[in-house]
Parts: structure tokens; sequence; C-alpha cells
């Protein structure tokens, strides 16, 4: 199935998903992504992108608390899935191997 | 801060209309917490924009809500018919975005230049207290009123007056610039005071913004001056040469942007010139000068009474010049108004509030036509969609979901147009900078972009609209029965914007051939000398071309492409000519005192510029007595002082004792000031003491650009440390009228494109008329008309529109034209042929459109049109 494959910025903002859950929401991990990528990241794109994992089954998401700043309206609070988890293993293992051959070739040299 | 709830509230219901519903809480909460933010960061406007953006941004497949709302799937079907509607129709849908994208593509591209026009010195954040101080002069002969004042104003107004919190000059000069042994002369040389940088905010990119101008010997470069003289290498600290004063670089400040009516390479500290002009009482000269004074009022100060109040302060300072009858009467112009209604002498190269005016206006105008196509297509083509709108009434349509369909129709028509003008504006943008002398054109900025989604809404609306609700009127009932009666709808209508479109596109024929007629006539106007293959070098004066006048002249002489050398002093009869006092002796014999312009010549110089002498000669090496004795005149001093005729007025006295001078010669009258002005009496002297300061080399047209670089050679091998300053005479000269020029050739491009919008138009209403009238011509054929009877019925219908056009255009066309050509002492008159030409222009026009689409349907078989019946 397609639907388990992951691009390169889903899986940063899945792995921001489960890095930090308290924080699981899209305008927090927009900043967070930015902080860490130091590359300026805009709102829409990381909609899409969990409108995205959540259509593929790869984060659950329901709505947390309100705040003020919000206008008094409520977040939407996203969670890694089952499936989500295992794409994250996987795309890790792949990478896992391939730095593996790398490394062995750097080793050889 | 207490957080203020309010982004715009028409973007949040936007977003409210397409969000789907399980994302629309999250979303808007996430926007209203970035604009919670942005509040805090203190920019309200800004975030109020971004939350805009945000809702727009969203705008996506996975967010728009598609289904259960049924307005929405109404307008994609909407979408849909239009879709299928434009490309069922190709020509009307074709000549409808060509016509409106052309139109369009004016109205952006005169956006950006009225836009450039109305933000000058809009850089300065204290611009509303920033006033320059300029003057009306008084004296018994003349009142004019001039931008520069006294050096001592800008020097000690803000100490005398506590409004004035402060006051610098501004003052551009040339010099000659020595870095590193390399000499260069250098325009734009801005002479200010040490707080200039403190009242205009021009960027500073190094170097203290207090202090950079403070010592005498400091000079402030701009970033493309500091890379010219020292490339990439940092600049501050460097030492120049001006003259033989050395400076040391201070500053770097940003070139300054093209809306700014200071333009300058360089700030110097204006005390240099204590030094440089050997002028110490600088700052205490009150009367005459060349600075442009600034002011930085205080808050609240009222302009016109502190120009009065400066009046009286230097009225009593110059109580001497009131004597003799001159004074001066100050008054302040705010900063930012400066650039479109100041016009003062010797003041900036301004623009002109009417001419922005006028191009405002032809962008309306354009625009309109171009909508006037639209809708004359629009409703042209009702007939074939009449059929549509009574099936779809029959089926239970609404009329307002009828006129959406329209609309939605237009918007798009609207929308290709719009891409289409973009590409147009993309493709003139070259030459349009060129034309305007504006580099900088920002056609996609943001705030573009918002005005350009105006303008489509404007443009659906005011296209749209019209052929929407007539065509929306239609009785269903009539339709079914089918005697719906299409072939008088709306023309009318039709007729009356084809007329008004005929009535712009005459008027500018019309115009355009006046203006041609006189820009010929100045390029072919006898200038009273040769311009062409004159090649005019500037050497200001320095001593060392001065000690080799001689040597110069002797060496370019054998140059076989060379056939004339003179040597002048500061007077190059293209820029205009200074202007002094005499004694003149009158037709009575009396002795009067008169202003006159003044050239200081060699004996070479008629013969260089190919003058005529209308009486006696010029003056030659031959005559030892000509260098002290004599003197020649041009003809406008014979009628100026009533001599009778040019053999009268040799031997006239001009000066006096010791300075007695009698004229020799009288040469042919000459511009010297352009053809804006009438030509004044002038005399020519010989160069007082060796003063030269710049030359002239003539030669064959045709060698001249090859000479140029010859000379160069020449030039650097004989005089090193004086820079090569060349120009083309003839060219100088043309620079006079590029602002001319250049109106005249937007002008010329904006009256082609209405011109083809203006046949697109008629050529989609012939179509109309054609279709509706095909089986009229059918039987017409059989009863055994000619092609050529049909084409001659077809046409009349459209003739007398231009006829009727036609009468209304030629009246304002001529009051327009008489306008324009006053700006010109010298021009053509109004030509009543140019009324016939144009008017024989727009039939020849109209017949050929008309005739195209006509000649196919009088060629068509009869039996195909009339089988049906």
């Amino acid at each position: 199935m397609k639907g388990t494959n992951l691009g390169e910025f889903e899986e940063l903002v899945l792995l921001i998903v489960v890095a930090k859950p308290e924080e699981a929401y899209s305008v927090a991990i927009a900043k967070e992504l930015e902080r860490i990528t130091g590359r300026k990241v805009v709102h829409s794109v990381v909609h899409a992108s969990l409108s995205r994992l959540l259509k593929k089954g790869l984060v659950d998401s329901k709505m947390g608390a309100a705040t003020a700043e919000r206008g008094g309206r409520r977040k939407r609070m996203y969670t890694i899935s089952a499936d989500g988890r295992k794409a994250l293993e996987m795309a890790k293992s792949h990478r896992d191997v391939l730095w593996a051959m790398i490394n062995q070739q750097t080793a050889n040299a | 801060m207490k957080p203020i709830f309010s982004p715009p509230r028409w973007a949040n219901r936007f977003l409210e209309w397409y969000c789907k519903p399980e994302m629309l809480e999250d979303l808007q909460g996430a926007f209203f917490e970035y604009y919670h933010e942005r509040i805090e960061a203190g920019n309200y406007k800004k975030a109020r924009w971004m939350f805009v953006l945000d809702v727009f941004a969203h705008f996506r497949p996975h967010t728009i809500n598609l289904e259960s709302q049924n307005s929405q799937t109404m307008l994609l079907t909407h979408f849909k018919v239009s879709i299928r509607n434009i490309r069922k129709q190709r020509l009307s849908s074709f000549l409808n975005t060509i016509g409106l994208g052309s139109g369009l593509a004016c109205f952006i591209l005169i956006f950006l230049w009225v836009n450039k026009e109305v933000n000058y010195d809009t850089l300065h954040e204290k611009g509303d207290r920033i006033y320059r101080i300029s003057n009306t002069f008084k004296s018994d002969s003349e009142t004019f009123s001039q931008a520069p004042s006294g050096p001592a104003l800008g020097a000690q107004l803000d100490d005398v007056f506590s409004e004035v919190e402060e006051s610098s000059r501004f003052l551009n000069i040339s010099e000659r610039v020595s870095v590193n042994n390399r000499y260069f002369f250098e325009s734009g040389l801005a002479l200010v005071d040490h707080n200039f940088l403190q009242i205009f905010d021009f960027n500073l990119i190094a170097g203290n913004r207090n202090s950079a101008l403070s010592n005498p010997q400091s000079i402030i470069l701009t970033e493309s001056l500091a890379k010219k003289y020292f490339g990439d290498k940092n600049p501050i600290g460097e030492s120049l040469k001006i003259d033989q004063i050395e400076l040391t670089v201070t500053g770097l400040v940003q070139d300054p942007p093209e809306t700014s009516q200071m333009r300058f390479n360089a700030l110097i500290p204006t005390l240099i010139v204590k030094q440089l002009w050997n002028f110490p009482s600088v700052d205490e000269r009150w009367g005459g000068g060349s600075f442009q004074t600034y002011l930085l009022v205080a808050e609240g100060v009222d302009p016109t009474k502190l120009g009065k109040d400066i009046t009286a302060f230097i009225g009593e300072k110059l109580a001497e010049w009131a004597e003799r009858g001159m004074f001066y009467e100050y008054f302040l112009q705010p900063l930012q108004s400066i650039h479109l209604e100041s016009n003062l002498r010797y003041d900036y190269q301004n623009g002109d509030i009417r001419i922005v005016m006028v191009f405002i206006a032809v962008a309306i105008v354009i625009l309109l036509l171009a909508c006037i196509n639209y809708i004359n297509l629009a409703t042209a083509n009702a007939i074939n969609r009449s059929k549509e709108v009574g099936i779809r009434k029959v089926i239970g349509a609404e009329r307002r979901q009828l006129v959406l369909q329209y609309l939605v129709e237009s918007f798009l028509i609207v929308s290709i147009a719009v891409v289409i003008a973009l590409g147009l504006v993309g493709l003139m943008l070259p030459s349009f900078q060129e034309v305007t002398g504006y580099e900088q054109f920002e056609l996609l900025s943001l705030n573009n972009i918002i005005y350009l989604c105006g303008i489509m809404l404007v443009l659906t609306l005011l296209a749209g609209s019209l052929p929407a609700f007539l065509i929306s009127k239609v009785s269903a009932i009539k339709v079914i029965k089918g005697n719906l009666k299409s072939g008088a709808q709306y023309s009318l209508l039709r007729k009356g914007l084809v007329i008004t479109q005929f009535t712009a596109t005459v008027a500018l024929l019309i115009s355009v051939l006046v203006m041609n007629d006189q820009m010929s006539f100045i390029e072919d106007k006898d200038l009273g000398m040769e311009t062409d293959g004159v090649i005019h070098i500037n050497f200001r004066g320095y001593d060392e071309v001065r000690e080799q006048v001689n040597p110069l002249r002797q060496r370019l002489l054998q140059l076989s492409a060379v056939s004339g050398v003179s040597f002048v002093s500061n007077s190059y009869p293209v820029y205009g000519l200074s202007n002094s006092t005499t004694d003149v002796e009158t037709g009575d014999g009396d002795m009067v005192t008169s202003s006159i312009y003044t050239l200081q010549v060699d004996p070479d110089f008629a013969e260089t510029l190919g003058m005529k002498m209308v009486a006696g000669r010029f003056y030659s090496r031959d005559y030892k007595t000509d260098s002290a004795e004599a003197i020649v005149i041009n003809e406008a001093c014979i009628k100026n002082f009533g001599w009778k005729d040019a053999n009268d007025a040799i031997g006239k006295k001009f000066g006096s004792e010791p300075y007695l001078r009698k004229v020799i010669g009288v040469v042919q009258d000459f511009n010297f000031e352009g053809l804006y002005n009438q030509i004044e009496p002038a005399r020519i002297l010989p160069v007082w003491n060796n003063r030269h300061s710049s030359m002239l080399v003539k030669a064959d047209l045709s060698e001249v650009r090859s000479l140029y670089t010859e000379l160069e050679a020449i030039w650097e091998e004989m005089i090193p440390t004086v820079p090569f300053d060349a120009t083309f005479m003839n060219e100088d000269l043309k620079q006079q009228y590029t602002i001319v020029y250049n109106f005249q050739s937007i002008f010329l491009v904006f009256s082609f494109i209405s011109i083809v919008i203006g046949c697109l138009g008629l050529f989609g209403l012939a179509t109309a008329t054609t279709n509706r009238r095909i089986r009229e011509v059918g039987i017409r054929k059989v009863l055994g008309a000619s092609v050529y009877e049909i084409l001659r019925m077809i046409n009349k219908d459209f003739l007398y529109l231009i006829v009727i056009a036609g009468v209304v255009a030629s009246p304002a066309a001529y009051l327009l034209m008489k306008e324009w050509l006053k700006i010109f002492t010298y021009h053509v008159s109004f030509d009543v042929l140019f009324i016939v030409y144009a008017l024989a222009g727009a039939l020849v026009l109209t017949i050929v459109t008309v005739s195209v689409k006509a000649y196919k349907t009088a060629t068509t078989n009869p039996a195909n049109v009339l089988k049906d019946e």
C-alpha cells in the first residue's frame, strides 16, 4: 500500500508528534520544525501534511483544550497510531541499513 | 497588552464558508493563535494582512468542503459550464481575452508608473515636517520664483528660528575626483550640511549618522560610487581627492531610491567650498546662491507664517538690496509635494501632476474600451445564449443563479486576460523602463497583487454585469415558442458603445498625427548651426588643458576626419548660456543698459558650427585688435535695440570705456536654448584671458564615431590628468526633448493598443450582425445581388457610426492638441487635414475589419443558408 510510505517532511512531522506528545498540534509542530530545521515552515504545509497522515491512518486525532489566544477554540491534538509507529520504524530501518553500508565503505577505504 | 480579537471579518467568514466543518475549529483556532502572536509583536496592520494570507494559503483541496453545500456545487457547475461556453465560442473568447488583456496590460504599466510618480520622497520618516524653502525674486524689471536660496539660510536658520529644528543645504556639483592617481569627472557630488542625515533617512550602511559629516574633510560615498572607486574593498577610511582637497571616506550610503528628488553619488560637507571655491563667507551670504535649502520644522508649525517671518528676517539682512528695488519673498514647499507640484527655476527635473492625470485618464479609458468590447460581444452573442437561458428557466433556474453563471463566465475571461496582460507587461517592461527612466518596477509585490485582485473583481462586475442582467431577463416562454425577436436586441446599446470606442480611437489618431508632426518639425528645424558630427569635449577649464590649447588644435586638425576645432569658454549653445548686463547703443544713438546672453569663443567657432554671417565678418586671427575692440552679435539684437537692419548694426557700440567694443559682424540667429524658448539677443565675445573650458570638434557625420575613440586615445596621451568627457552635440540637443519624446512614444503605443481593441470590438460586432442577417444575404443573392453590393450594404451600417464618432472626436482632439503645442515656442499649427487623415484612417480600418467578416458571408452559397426553412 502506498499509504505506508513516508515523505521526508511527513516523517519529520510524525517524529515531532511522537517526541512532543503534549504539544502535538499544528501550530506548535510548525514552530518546532522551524526551530529544528532552521527553515521557514509555513503552517499551511504542516496542516496539509497532518491531514495526509490522518488520511493514511498514521496518526489519530482528537480535540484538545481551548485557550484564550485561540479565541476560545479547541485545538486538534495528534497522536501516533500503530501503523504510524510501524512506518517510522520501517523508515528508520531502511536508513540504518544504508548507513551501515556507507560506514563499511568508509572503513574499508 | 490587551489582546484585540478582530482579524478581518470577511476573511473569517470566507474561511467558515469554504472549510470542512471537522477542520474548521482547529484551523480557525490556529489562525487566531498566530494573529494573537503578531498583535503581541506590535504590528496590528501586518497581523490583519497575515490573517487574510493564512486564510487564503489554506484554501486547498484538502480543506475545501466539496460536499453537502448546494451553493458550492452550483458554483462548480457554473465554472464547468463557463469553460464549455468559452471553448465553444472560440472567436469571441479570443477577441475578448486579447482585448481585455492588452487593455489591462496598458493599465498595469500606467499604474506602475503612476505609483512611482506619486510616491516620491516617502522614505523619510519625518517627511511631513520637512520643507524646502524656495523664493520669489522681485526686482523692477522681473519677477520669478526659484528653488535655490542663499547659502546662509541653510547654515543659520535653525539657530535663528526656534520653529526650525534642523536646516541643511543641498547642491549637486561636478568636480574632478582623483583616486589613487585615477581621474574622474564626477557629477552628483552633493554638498550638504552635517545634520543632513538627521533630517533625511537615506539608508546609511556604514558610518555614524550623526558624525560622519562633521569633519569638513569627510565624504560619504554611495554604494555604486564606492564600487567604482574601490571595487569590493571596504571604502571606509580610504582617501580621495576632490580637486586638490584630500577627503576621507567616513560613510557608505545606499544609492538614493529612484523616487527621490535628491539624487547624488556622494555626500560632502558644504564647508569644503570655503577651500574649493575660495568662498570663506559661504555661511554668511543671504542673497543669490544656488543651494536648495531644506528645513525640518517643529511639530505644529504653520509653514505659511514661518515663510513670512523668514522673509521679514532676511529682508532686514538684505536692506541694501531693497534700496535697489530687489527683494526675496520666501515660501515653504512640503517635501512630498515638490516632485509633482513644484515648477520653479533651477528646480530638479520634476514630474508634473497634469501629465500624471492625463495618464490616469488614458489608463481608465483604455480599460473601459476593453470592457465595452466585452459587453458588445456578450450581448451580440445573446441570441445564441437566449435559448440556453430559456431552457434553464424552464427547468427552474432562478434569475440570481443565471446572473451568477454569467458573472462566473466573465470572471474566467478576465482571469485569462490577466494572464495575457502579465505576459504582455513582461514583454514590454524593458522598453518601458527605458522610456520612463525608472528601472525598478516591482510588478508582483504583495500590494500589487492585492490591487490586481481588486481590478479583476471590478472588471468582472463592470464587463459582466450588464450582459448578465440583460441576458437573464429573457422570457422563457418567448424562447420556447420560438418567436424571440433577436434582430434588434440591444443593437442601440451596442451602437452607442461602438461610437464611444471610435470617438476615443479617432481622437487618439489625431493626437498621434499632431505629435508626430511637431516632433519631426523639431528635428528638421534649422537651428542656425550644424550640430551633426560635432563632438563636445568638456574639460571644465583645467589648466593642464588650457596650456595645451594650441598643440591640441594643431594635432587634431592633422587628422583627416576633423574639419574644424574650436575652443570656447562656458559657451556650449545647447544647455543655455549665461546672461549679463551691458551698455548698448540703440538705433537712436543713445546708450541703454540691457540684459544679453553671452558666448565667449575663439575665431574658429562660427566655421566649426557652420554659422552664417548676415552682415560683416566673424573674428579672425589676422586682426590683432579683434580681441579687445570687436564684438559679434546675433540677429535678434537688431530688433531688440531698434537698429534698421544687419548692415546698420555694424559699428554700433557695446560696453563703456575702457572696454568699449564695436560690432564687426551679425550672425544668423541660432538656437542656444532649445525650441521651447524664443531666441533672445546674444553677443559673441572672444575668450577672455585664455579661459577656455571646453572644445568642439567637427567631423563628417559618418566618421564621427570612429573619431571619438581616436580622440580619446590622443587625449589620454596628451592630458592624462583630466578625464576625457565627450558627447555628441546632436544627441545632447535631442536630450532636451527626451521627456517629450518619451511622452510621445508611450502615447503612440497606447493609441495603437486602443485602436487594436477598437477593431476587435468592431470585428465582433460585424460577426454578430452578419450572422443575424445571413438569411437576408442569402435571399438577396438568390435575387441577384453581387458580392460588392452586399459588402456595401453591411458596411453602410457601420460607417455612419464612425462619422458620428469623428464629429465628436475632432473638436476634442483639436482643443487638447492646441494645449499640448503650447509647450513649444516654435511649433507647427494644427493642420485640419489631420482630422481628415484620422477619419479616413478610421474609415479604412472599419471597412477592412467589417469586410473581412462580411466577405465570408457574402460568398456563402445561399443554398446552405436557406435550406433550413
